[in-house]
């Protein structure tokens, strides 16, 4: 139906689409650059698939080398999607030199459309489904045609003396491909969406291992469970989000705007040695065991909460932090999941199916009392000389230094003015440079020499002034949730996000948190700069996050407020059906009407979307053959080449008659087949035909001497 | 010519199941199974997606299929060796769907009887290659044309039933046949080859001519008629007695001498030699026939055994009956007790015994005699011209072959 290159061109073209889907998923930007490289190089050798193919001595040992290159990395590991998915692309790419069949081309297509599942099942960002997109209605387009050119080609290899015609192509054969290509794209849209909404979610999680649940991204960085201070180099910038945070209060109200900032804490690093922080040992430490599959987890102290954080993480890992606003006293979570907290400082891991992990943390952020009914917990002071001096200096005078004679009340007022001395006196960096004498501590080589470095720096310096003079602290890490999305009133989170800030304690195991970062940098850093960018950004997100919300994020709730069913009682289930029954016995009928009107409702706007189209096409198709029929002016024009009539009269008794089909060109051809002579007489006849009837005008007295001419030669041709 | 003793409304239509379509279904179980276990979402679109595919491709293509008739226009007259034409008219009745990909195809569709030679039954694969051609595109309410060339092999009855139309549009995962009954006959004439000229010229010395007074002009001393003088022509030709009755110059015109004529007889009744062997007879007698009758013999066909007898005549619809009745011979249904010999022959007729080999007619009768099995000896090696004879003023022909309508 197309020619031979047009359609090497899409088949390429869905090649490249599929490999970059699974390039977009995976974030892996030197495999797009390859794909793109070596696709061109094959469309140049084989003129996208029209030309010679390389010889299939050099196709099986390409073949081998992928081969074999899978194979090695999976002697280094098991197979998993990433490397299954990057031979597929490899074996697509080697195929675009093979095509020698249509054979090859299905080939092609099928493995493309691994691809595209091979990128489902690595991440479901909202760059893959614009991808797809594009792609879907591409393939369904290349696979209709290449049947055509599969049967055509079968067919061929059997018939004598035919001359391959792909350059022949049908105004009304293209027109209704065309056609049946939308209505097969939109109608298999409908069925897919019918399918996404009715099937019911929650059943069979993880029946089969932990597969098939991506992450909305890739494994994210930017935040650490370790600060290593003294190595020079630069803060990432990665704009890459890594969570989404709403935050209400308990009111159901929520909480957000550009001026606000919260922190959310992952890592609780309460061990200073060799210039860097990191976790003491959790052998000493309270922690739970790891509980699985509650919804609730009670952490803190009991407590009221005032604050609900709904978290989105996009790409939670196998075993991760779970970020939680400092004090938390709950976690709640419809993913069945492993969650094991620190009793002391409740530091939340988490350990299930790596993917999109939804959960909401129920904290307190009323100060408690910091009075002190015993004496404080012993501190672990740094070995850092100088160090106490530095705090001495913070102080100012004005808060007593020694911890035997400071009154327990002033801990909190000396961390304060530990927290605002770093502030005004130390210049924040993303960059920095490395310590210059390795034996020297970062610490001290920060505060006495450079003064100037990113948050981890102030973080430790804060802490470990703070425990100089007998005061105990720690260094969390975390994210700094600051950009507001006003559109989907939710908070996003991005790498560059992740930040380090003091927790101090101020009381009976009582702690509070403390940022030392300058706060203009904090601001700088953290909040987007508004103007038409920001907008943009804004709207982009809020997009992604409807697609992260209803897209990928749709579960069993969203699919019961749509149908009105009972989120608790998976839809075709024998409970859910004795369930349902009951309710519909104790006067529950509503809900079994409400689901099947809405289905009926969704089925009806369907169909009569569907019929109006067909109608309003049918109409104005009608409408164009009245308004030629009712031409006057057509018509004279018409009286004109009643040759044309004379010459098809002829034609049919030669055994050559005109299909109703058949356009008066199309059959001028066809004729010239047969008979050279016939159709060359008609082919004039037509050519003056459609002058009249296309054209617009009348013909001149040699124009009508002609066409009447060659009508008579025809019927001499009949006697 | 071709027959078409009625068409048959019997439509068979079926889906097929096919290995694409299989693998399709196994990768969309697939697709659910990773999508529930994952409750990955954008699975669940895909299986989603993959379902709509699967009901689409049953969808489309049925309903396309059930507009979908076929009918054969036309089925070329050839020789053995030829390429034989048989051109099909797709009509698609649906209102608003087209039809796609459609592989139309002969179906094997076997007779009652199996012959030994000469008619094709349909069961592709020996005499016959099977017709199939391809058709990419027939409008809702509209038609399209396409035709399917093979060559047969060898001569006899060419037996078409069923014709049948497939397609996997659009996907390839369901396959739907629709087959309908088309009976149709036609008849592969003897393969054209060269006999060596000799062999017919040495029959003009048998063969007299001038014995029979035709009803044509020409030169013999027959006379024909009368008609009025041209200036030019010769004084030796004025009928003086009728012009002076007519008042008028009046000269003799004279019939043109009878054709000589030639008797072939092809003796194969009883024959239980190879089949091609007496394929080799029966081409030698055409080619005989073919090649006397352009030497301007009147030519006359009797088949030993068999009631089929034509008198010697010219013309070409004439030998096309005679190349028809000899494709048509079928050695197993000759009498083999019948007398041999003939009472129409004139004794100045020439006549010609084809055998394979053994003969029941008097050979000392023939003015020549070829055997079968020594075929290579008559005739030459070089390609000979693929075409039948030019036909007659008043009959129709197209390119090279003689083409019957097959239309109901």
């Amino acid at each position: 139906m197309i020619s031979d290159l047009a359609f090497g061109k899409r088949l390429y073209t869905i090649a490249v689409l599929g490999a970059m889907l699974y390039c977009v998923a995976a974030w892996s930007m030197g495999l797009a650059l390859f794909v793109l490289v070596i696709a061109g190089v094959a469309a140049m050798l084989t003129r996208f698939g029209t030309g010679t193919p390389l010889p299939r001595l050099v196709i099986n040992i390409m073949i081998s080398l992928a081969t074999l290159w899978t194979l090695r990395n999976l002697a280094d590991g098991s197979l998993d999607v990433d490397d299954f998915s990057v031979f597929i692309t490899l074996l697509v790419l080697i195929k675009l030199f093979d095509m020698r069949s249509p054979r090859d081309e299905a080939q092609i297509l099928t493995l493309s459309v691994f691809l595209g599942l091979g990128a489902i099942l690595t991440a479901n960002a909202l760059e893959l489904a614009v991808l797809l997109v594009f792609m879907c209605p591409l393939l369904v387009s290349v696979v209709m045609q290449h049947q055509l050119r599969a049967g055509q080609w079968r067919a061929r290899g059997r018939m004598i003396d035919e001359k391959p015609d792909s350059k022949r192509r049908s105004p009304a054969a293209r027109r209704d491909m065309r056609r049946l290509t939308a209505l097969v794209v939109a109608s298999s849209f409908g069925i897919s969406v019918v399918v996404f909404i009715l099937f019911p979610r929650g059943l069979g999680d993880s029946a089969f291992g932990a597969w098939g649940n991506p992450a909305i991204r890739q494994q994210t960085t930017g935040f650490s469970d370790r600060v290593e201070l003294g190595i020079g180099g630069l803060i990432s910038e990665s704009h890459t989000p890594v969570l989404d945070v709403q935050i209400q209060r308990m009111d159901g109200t929520v909480i957000g705007g550009d001026d606000d900032h919260f922190y959310l804490r992952g890592a609780v690093l309460d061990q200073y040695k060799h210039g860097g922080w990191r976790r003491s040992n959790t052998a000493n430490r309270g922690q739970t065991p790891w509980r699985i599959n509650e919804t609730d987890f009670k952490i803190g102290r009991t407590a009221s909460p005032d604050r609900k954080m709904s978290i989105t993480l996009r790409n939670a890992g196998f075993q991760t932090h779970l970020f939680t606003e400092f004090m938390p006293l709950s976690i709640s979570s419809k993913q069945g999941q492993k969650i094991s907290w620190d009793l002391q400082d409740f530091q939340v891991k988490r350990k299930g199916q790596p993917g999109r992990f939804v959960y909401d943390v129920y904290s307190s952020t009323r100060r408690p009392t910091n009075r002190r009914s015993h004496d404080r917990n012993p501190v672990d002071p740094p070995d850092i000389t100088g160090l106490h001096a530095l705090a001495v200096e913070a102080l100012g005078g004005e808060v007593e230094p020694d911890p035997a004679l400071r009154s327990s009340d002033d801990d909190d007022v000396a961390a304060r003015k530990i927290e605002r001395w770093l502030q005004h006196n130390f210049t924040y960096s993303l960059e920095t440079n490395a310590a210059p004498n390795a034996a020297a501590d970062p610490t001290l080589w920060f505060l006495t020499e450079s003064r100037e470095g990113h948050c981890e720096y102030f973080a430790s310096a804060m802490a470990n002034m703070c425990r100089s003079i007998g005061i105990n602290a720690r260094v969390i890490t975390g994210y700094v949730v600051a950009e507001w999305n006003p559109l989907s009133d939710q908070y996003v989170v991005r790498e560059s996000n992740a930040h380090a800030w003091v927790e101090v304690e101020v009381g009976d195991d009582v702690w509070w948190p403390y940022d030392p970062t300058p706060p203009a940098d904090l601001r700088t850093i953290h909040h987007p700069e508004p103007g038409p960018l920001a907008t943009i950004s804004s709207f982009f997100g809020a997009i992604e996050n409807g697609w992260n919300s209803f897209i990928v994020g749709y579960d069993a709730s969203l699919r019961a407020g749509i149908l009105g069913t009972d989120p608790e009682r998976p839809w075709g289930s024998q409970e859910a059906a004795i369930a349902n029954w009951r309710r519909y016995k104790d006067g529950g009928g509503a809900l079994f009407i409400r689901a099947a009107l809405n289905g009926a409702i969704v089925f009806l706007l369907f169909t009569l979307i569907g019929l109006l189209s067909a109608v309003a096409v049918a109409r104005r198709n009608a409408r164009r053959e009245a308004s030629n029929v009712d031409d006057p002016k057509l018509r004279a024009r018409l009286m004109q080449v009643h040759a044309y009539t004379d010459a098809l009269e002829s034609l049919t008794m030669l055994g050559l008659p005109k299909p109703p089909s058949a356009t008066p060109l199309q059959h001028a051809r066809w004729v010239l087949d047969r008979n050279e002579q016939a159709g060359t007489l008609f082919a004039d006849v037509v050519t003056l035909f459609y002058r009249v009837r296309f054209g617009g005008r009348t013909l001149s007295d040699d124009e009508r001497r002609s066409i009447d001419a060659s009508a008579e030669t025809l019927r001499q041709l009949v006697r | 010519m071709p027959t078409q003793p009625g068409i048959d409304a019997r439509i068979v239509r079926r889906y097929h199941a096919h290995m694409p379509g299989l693998l399709y279904i196994i990768v969309t179980v697939f697709l659910a199974v990773g999508a529930i276990n994952g409750q990955n979402n954008l699975l669940f679109w895909a299986f989603g997606s993959a379902v709509g595919g699967l009901l689409l491709s049953g969808i489309v293509s049925g309903s396309a299929m059930m507009g979908v008739e076929i009918r054969r226009t036309s089925i070329d007259e050839v020789a053995a060796g030829e390429p034989l034409t048989i051109e099909y008219h797709v009509t698609n009745t649906n209102r608003f769907m087209p039809a796609f990909g459609l592989t139309i195809a002969e179906t094997v569709r076997p007779t009652s009887k199996r012959k030994r030679k000469g008619e094709h039954s349909g069961q592709w694969g020996h005499s016959i290659p099977r017709p199939i051609t391809f058709v990419a595109h027939a409008p809702a309410h509209g038609g399209a044309s396409a035709r399917a060339v093979v060559v047969p092999e060898h001569c006899g009855l060419l037996r078409l039933d069923w014709v049948t139309a497939v397609s996997s549009f659009p996907f390839g995962l369901v396959r739907k046949s629709s087959a309908m009954s088309r009976p149709a006959t036609a008849v592969v004439l003897p393969r054209v080859v060269r006999i060596r000229p000799e062999l017919i010229e040495t029959l003009g010395s048998a063969g007299v001519s001038g014995s029979v007074t035709t009803n044509r002009l020409g030169e013999s001393e027959d006379f024909y008629g009368l008609r009025e003088y041209r200036e030019g022509e010769s004084l030796r030709r004025i009928a003086w007695k009728p012009s002076a009755r007519a008042g008028e110059l009046l000269t003799r015109q004279f019939a043109a001498p009878s054709p000589r004529r030639l008797w072939i007889v092809l003796d194969v009744a009883g024959e239980t030699g190879a089949v091609d062997d007496i394929e080799r007879a029966v081409t030698l007698a055409a080619n005989a026939a073919r090649q006397a009758h352009d030497a301007g013999f009147a030519v006359g066909l009797r088949v030993s055994g068999s009631p089929v007898t034509h008198a010697p005549r010219t013309g070409v619809s004439h030998l096309l009956n005679l190349l028809r009745d000899l494709a048509l011979v079928e050695p197993r249904e000759l009498d083999d007790r019948s007398p041999v010999g003939s009472e129409d022959t004139a004794r100045n007729d020439a006549v010609m015994i084809v055998h394979a080999g053994a003969p029941r007619e008097d050979l000392s009768a023939a003015d020549t005699v070829l055997d079968a099995t020594r075929a290579d000896q008559y005739t030459l090696h070089e390609p000979a011209e693929s075409q039948l004879p030019e036909p007659a003023r008043g009959h129709q022909r197209r390119s090279s072959a003689i083409r019957h309508e097959v239309i109901p």
